[in-house]
């Protein structure tokens, strides 16, 4: 290719005033492959320039060692960010899950460093990459809209199918006439000046402020009344956007209708409403009692006395109760005079007994212990704690229980005594009933000689040892 | 002749020693950006282009109007509930996902991994991936019913006082995908800054200029500015390749973590990340073949790069059979009822035949690939991929309805049946991500112009 | 320098083959040395055995621990030498020839394994408790497992896992080393046609004797990734293998001095990345676990965060995944050789741990016991496997002299 054919020179301002002309900013000199490119920089590398740079439309490889660019500093911003992202993950999910808003889950400790790992990964990483990407941005020096190198139209092509040397005029060495003979002897197929840009040339189309600032003014907007709203508390309720469902066209519990006559919301049952399976006509079955229930209710009218007031001196720390004096005989119960029965009212059989077993064990033995004594792993815990308020089962081996009449018990176990609360509603009435002859089996346990043990299992008794 | 041409841009042809050319019919670095470049500055794209515009864009709109009524009406409108109350809205999450994995093992690991043949493909894979992701994060979007309380999800402070629950891998997700959407724009945006530059450079239009001079930032191509752009290139590849890894896994956490029988199941990570990359690449092949013949790609995207990618879903659909085999192995070797009876129901009970659609599409479909008449000839590979694609989309069906369905409590079994809502919103979903992708396709640089420049042969380091 | 195929069939013989006259007989010598003193090993090892109270159960695991880790290298080699052949590789050629002779010495390990199999035949070892009849008849898991886990089978088993990958080495084996003579570049297909098939296969037996030989020391556990987790612990230990003997080779025999930095900085990085791996799989497994934390599950892994099994399970964090992690992470550490060398080290160390902690927690619940038993298997079957190694790397130059991609390897290419 003949070299005076290609190089063209654009020195358009030359007839200008010198005082009128723009700065001269750089030269350039196009390449048409990157093997050209590559040795021209080598040339001019070895000719000692300092301020100068290769562009091509692809990285083109063994270029930075010839421009002698030094690593970059990039991946101390992608480590950096990394770390950052690590450390924020964890103290946020440790201080949100575990300080500020602690709340069980699914058994999980408030933090685990398993459980909190796959964030403390994911947050490593998004800071990193956009660390990465930033950094990559910034220390390129970019956004730069406005370049001198883009008043060329040749130039142009450095991003798709041309290789550009660049000697910027900022080099010490720079001048024109030695810069145009070094590309000539490079070969290159064009060199141009570029001209430092005129300041009006580099300004922003003339929209383009105009919108930023309102841009950033209606940005300020939000911010301002949430600041607004922050700083004036008000009584006033919520502001409801959108309703969810916190206004539902129903009625809540203990609130007032004029849909019904009486305003109630809640509407009583009906008379006699029984609900089904729940009849309950035998009495000594369902009430421990010979009669039926009307009579008994008429008793229950007279002893209209609190139950909680019949009980033994409670343990109280409140002086001002302790030193009220005791009756020295509490009145008597009236519970006692009612008509309990004293056989049992089902089937009394071994499997009954097994049965009962199994349910004392399940239902009563946490707190009256295994045989009764009044001393289970709950009542020795709540001891254990002097707390104050736990009162301490009667031992069933206590002659005023012993006395008692099955009918008795059962009311106590249905409906309960003291503070023990009732279980007639968590355990099914035969199964009560079965308790309840394992509690009398108890009680005989203490009670037997050795006619109460069957002739084969004699043999196998023997004395406990002496303590 | 039509012999000689197809022999022409077949490059598959493997000579141990020589490295095939992966860029035919003489290309250079002016036709390849003409080439590329010219598909975007076309006054109007192809008639093909219209027709899919207008399909796919009805079906966006068909989805927007579901997604309105889902708002307004509320989740019911779906087929979930009990005891399936996980139903298509999480599969077709899983499923979008995964078809999002592609994008970014091309552009990533592959890069580690030295492949050039990746330089062709990557951002037409990258731009699916935010396609996908798009496609994906919507369903999770509305299925929490009260969108506009969506921001609980994110540890903002909120005017309950209360901090979403860490510990919980629904909560990791949140983190994952939107890590995963991020990290992967930027990736995009990233590769495209030195073709935007190209772009605005070309720009015979003010508006042109305006636009691609933004987005380009200023690029000039500078030595300098390649430095940085190279190592930032490989430190975002080394970040992006542990979090494709890393969202697929947290994925499969949702459902892993769980006790729930057909669940709970420790190969399901890396089980899930190579389902993942196996319909993506199907998703990919399937794209791929139509655009290269509607926009001139033919010389660019070889017969090669096909051939490429269908060994690699060769390869990830061995691994998913492998996984499901292991699966089933586990389930008797572990000796729990459950779990057995959890597979045994997926293979025999009510959904028995989502189950063999899914092991058909997805174990026998690839094995297809071991014949070269399959990897070499385009119509064919869309069709096995179609296949492919279809039994992923099962593959999570199975997984989480056939588990929830028929769980610890028989007395509550129950049959799931999506409703209207459901279908149209997955094929709304389509239309989403066709729409958007026949955007990219018609504005923006659908190969990575100055990647596929700088492994030219020519333009080696001639040293 | 400007290489051709000619001037690799002049430079490799010197400088990369073990037929050298001198070296050859410096060779012999290092042969018979590491065999003599592996079999020393392995009698001290058992004589401890029989003599120490339980010492008979204690060797067996030590002697099962020692059998798996050499077999994990060669079965790594084997995955290697496939991948790279499908991916059609370049730069690894040159150190494709020793990871060839890693995978033929299955053949060692498969010799090796035989005492295992021949004790459980006769209801001799303690190894495996699901052998004990009397056990697996009351333990209902076990017994639902018997048609699986019951001594003929297992054996059966363990016979068709070698068989294949004895035959998949040895065509592979033998292809590469026809092509050093006729330099056919149709043996290369061959070879990767080869490697797919070779893959799937290896994978399956891979997983299987994974799942035969350690995790049914509990039989009462599983864990459906427990295949992969083996597979990415013995992809580690082979590359580390790998760099360790192709430094060996430079320094101490002045051989191979191809594999430059670029070569070692490849190599580091699939270290690196499978390490990676290796935590990732060992992650998820463990995650899973924890979090879903259903008894029959966790319990596996009480015992090895409780007592000493928790000190190690932490050393196994450190040591295999956190220090390699940062130490091979900057492109400096993968190219020097000698650090190179120290992580490789470091991580077949940490392999081995990983395998003690895998297998030893069956024998010794409450804690591990120091015992230097494992340490003698290891070095005992170690220079068996050494020895076999040796045997086989003298009959083939230690390059593929043939393959057309040599060259491009030698270069620096893909």
């Amino acid at each position: 290719m003949s070299a005076s054919n290609a190089i063209t020179e654009k020195r358009e301002k030359e007839h200008h005033p010198v005082a009128a002309q723009p700065a001269l900013s750089a030269m350039i000199a196009e390449f048409p492959t990157a093997g050209s490119v590559l040795a021209a920089a080598t040339r001019v590398s070895e000719a000692g320039w300092s301020d100068w740079d290769v562009h091509s439309p692809f990285p083109v490889h063994g270029i930075d060692s010839l421009l002698r660019i030094r690593s970059t500093k990039l991946p101390w911003f992608t480590l950096t960010a990394g770390l950052v992202g690590i450390v924020v993950a964890f103290v946020m999910q440790w201080w949100m899950n575990a300080v500020d808003y602690p709340f069980w889950i699914s058994g999980k400790p408030f933090f685990a460093l398993e459980a909190a790992a796959p964030i403390a990964f994911e947050m490593m990483i998004l800071f990193a990459a956009i660390a990465t990407i930033g950094g990559m941005i910034l220390l390129n020096r970019l956004p730069r809209f406005s370049n001198p190198l883009f008043a060329s139209e040749r130039f142009l092509r450095a991003t798709s199918d041309r290789f550009f040397i660049v000697i910027s005029a900022n080099d010490p060495k720079f001048d024109h006439d030695r810069v145009m003979q070094l590309f000539q002897e490079c070969s290159a197929t064009a060199i141009e000046t570029c001209l430092a840009i005129d300041a009006r040339e580099g300004r922003w189309p003339s929209l383009v402020t105009p919108i930023i600032v309102v841009a950033g003014v209606l940005a300020l907007v939000p911010p301002a009344l949430i600041a607004q709203k922050r700083s004036n508390p008000t009584d006033l309720p919520r502001f409801h956007v959108i309703t969810d469902m916190d206004f539902q066209p129903k009625f809540k519990p203990q609130r007032t209708s004029r849909l019904f006559a009486d305003g109630r919301v809640m509407r009583p049952q009906s008379a006699g409403t029984i609900a089904r399976g729940e009849i309950q006509l035998d009495s000594r079955l369902h009430q421990g009692m010979e009669y039926g229930s009307r009579e008994v209710a008429a008793i229950d009218r007279l002893n209209v006395l609190p139950i909680s007031a019949q009980g033994g001196p409670s343990v109280t720390s409140n002086e001002g109760v302790q030193k009220n004096p005791m009756p020295a005989v509490p009145p008597p119960d009236p519970l006692d005079a009612l008509p309990w029965v004293k056989e049992f009212p089902i089937s009394v059989t071994l499997k009954t007994m097994k049965r009962g077993q199994e349910r004392y064990n399940i239902y009563c033995s946490s707190c009256h212990g295994l045989a009764g004594d009044g001393d289970g792993l709950v009542t020795r815990r709540a001891l254990d704690l002097e707390q104050g308020t736990w009162i301490k089962p009667t031992s069933f081996h206590a002659e005023n229980v012993r006395n008692q009449p099955v009918g008795q018990l059962f009311h106590s176990v249905t409906n309960g005594v003291r503070k023990m609360p009732g279980y007639g509603d968590l355990i099914p009435v035969e199964d009560r009933w079965a308790i309840l002859l394992y509690l009398r089996a108890l009680q005989q346990s203490r009670r037997a000689d050795l006619q109460d043990v069957p002739t084969e299992l004699i043999p196998s008794l023997q004395d406990l040892p002496k303590e | 002749m039509s012999a000689l041409i197809n022999d022409l841009m077949n490059n598959t042809h493997e000579v141990p020693g020589k490295r095939a050319s992966l860029v035919l019919g003489g290309l250079n670095n002016s036709s390849i950006t003409d080439r590329v470049c010219e598909i975007a500055e076309a006054p109007t794209p192809p008639r093909a282009w219209y027709i899919a515009f207008a399909v796919s864009s009805s079906l966006t709109l068909m989805l927007f109007g579901l997604v309105g009524y889902l708002i307004f009406t509320g989740v019911g409108v779906w087929g979930n509930n009990a005891p399936v109350f996980w139903a298509w809205d999480i599969v077709n999450f899983v499923f979008w996902v995964g078809i999002g994995h592609a994008g970014t093992l091309i552009s990533a690991i592959l890069f580690l991994f030295r492949q050039n043949w990746r330089t062709s493909i990557n951002r037409f894979a990258e731009a699916m991936t935010i396609f996908a992701v798009i496609c994906a994060g919507l369903f999770p979007t509305v299925h929490v019913g009260r969108i506009w309380v969506i921001y609980w999800l994110l540890p903002l402070p909120n005017q309950n006082a209360i901090w979403p629950n860490f510990r919980s891998p629904l909560l990791w997700d949140v983190f994952a995908v939107t890590t995963y959407a991020t990290v992967s724009m930027l990736f995009w945006y990233m590769g495209m800054i030195p073709d935007f530059a190209t772009f605005r450079d070309r720009a015979k239009t003010r508006n042109r200029q305006m636009i691609f001079g933004t987005l380009a930032l200023g690029w000039t191509g500078s030595a300098r500015q390649w430095h940085r752009y190279e190592k930032a290139y490989l430190l975002m590849a080394a970040l992006a390749t542990p979090l494709v890894i890393s969202v697929h896994t947290v994925v499969s956490f949702d459902f892993a973590v769980s006790q729930v029988p057909g669940w709970h199941t420790t190969i399901f990570p890396p089980y899930f990340v190579a389902g993942a990359v196996f319909s993506g690449f199907a998703m990919v092949v399937t794209l791929m073949v139509p655009a290269r013949e509607f926009f001139g790609l033919r010389e660019l995207v070889t017969l090669r790069h096909l051939e490429n990618m269908t060994k690699i879903i060769l390869l990830t659909g061995t691994m998913v059979g492998y996984a499901y085999a292991m699966e089933f192995f586990t389930a008797w070797y572990s000796g729990n009822r459950y779990e057995q009876f959890a597979f045994m129901n997926r293979a025999f009970g009510p959904y028995a035949w989502a189950y063999w659609t899914m092991v058909t599409c997805n174990v026998i479909s690839p094995q297809f690939f071991w014949f070269k008449k399959f990897r070499t000839t385009p119509w064919l590979m869309v069709i096995v991929c179609i296949f492919v694609n279809i039994g992923m989309w099962f593959e999570r069906f199975v997984i989480t309805v056939t588990s929830l369905s028929r769980d610890f409590l028989p007395s509550s079994w129950g049959y799931y049946q999506p409703t209207f809502v459901d279908i149209g919103m997955l094929i709304g979903s389509f239309g989403l991500f066709f729409t958007l992708f026949l955007l990219f396709c018609r504005y923006m640089p659908i190969v990575a112009i100055s990647e596929v420049k700088s492994i030219l042969p020519e333009n080696q380091n001639p040293h | 320098m400007i290489i051709t195929s000619e001037s690799i069939h002049e430079l490799a013989p010197p400088q990369a083959s073990f037929r050298d006259q001198n070296l050859s007989v410096k060779v012999f010598r290092a042969r018979q040395l590491v065999f003599l003193v592996g079999v020393a090993n392995l009698v001290i090892a058992i004589a401890m055995g029989l003599f120490a109270h339980d010492g008979m159960r204690q060797f067996s695991h030590s002697y099962l621990l020692a059998t798996c880790f050499w077999s994990s290298v060669s079965l790594g080699a084997l995955f290697f030498i496939a991948i790279q052949h499908l991916t059609r590789s370049g730069w690894s050629v040159v150190v494709r020839r020793i990871a060839e002779i890693f995978a033929s010495s299955i053949m060692i390990n498969a010799i090796t394994f035989v005492p295992i199999l021949v004790g459980l035949m006769l209801r001799q070892s303690s190894l495996y408790v699901w052998n004990d009849a009397t056990l697996s008849a009351s333990d209902e898991l076990i017994r639902n497992k018997v048609p699986y886990l019951n001594a003929p089978f297992f054996v059966a088993r363990t016979i068709g896992y070698f068989a294949v990958w004895i035959y998949l080495a040895r065509r592979l084996w033998r292809e590469s080393s026809q092509q050093d003579v006729s330099g056919d570049s149709e043996l290369s297909l061959r070879m990767e046609r080869l490697s797919a098939p070779t893959l799937l296969l290896s994978a399956l037996t891979v997983t299987f004797a994974a799942i035969d030989w350690v995790l049914s020391l509990d039989p009462h556990w599983f864990s459906s990734i427990f295949g992969i987790y083996f597979f990415s612990g013995s992809m580690v230990a082979f590359l580390a293998a790998l760099t360790l003997t192709v430094d060996v080779l430079q320094r101490r025999f002045g051989l191979l001095p191809m594999v430059q930095a670029k070569h070692r900085h490849d190599l580091g990085k699939l270290l690196f990345g499978f390490n990676c791996f290796w935590a990732y799989i060992a992650f998820s497994q463990y995650l899973l676990i924890w979090y879903a934390n259903i008894p029959e599950e966790t319990s596996w892994f009480q015992v090895r965060q409780s007592g000493g099994w928790g000190m190690i399970s932490l050393v196994l964090v450190v040591g295999h995944f956190v220090l390699p992690f940062l130490g091979l992470m900057p492109r400096r550490m993968k190219e020097n050789p000698q650090i190179l060398v120290v992580w490789s080290v470091v991580l077949l160390m940490m392999h081995a741990t990983d395998l003690y902690w895998l297998i030893f927690p069956t024998l010794n619940p409450t804690g591990p016991v120091f015992s230097v038993q494992p340490i003698l298997s290891l070095l005992g079957v170690g220079g068996v496997y050494i020895a076999g190694w040796l045997w086989i790397a003298g009959q083939h130059p230690l390059l593929p002299v043939g393959d057309p991609r040599l060259i491009e390897s030698l270069s620096g290419g893909h």
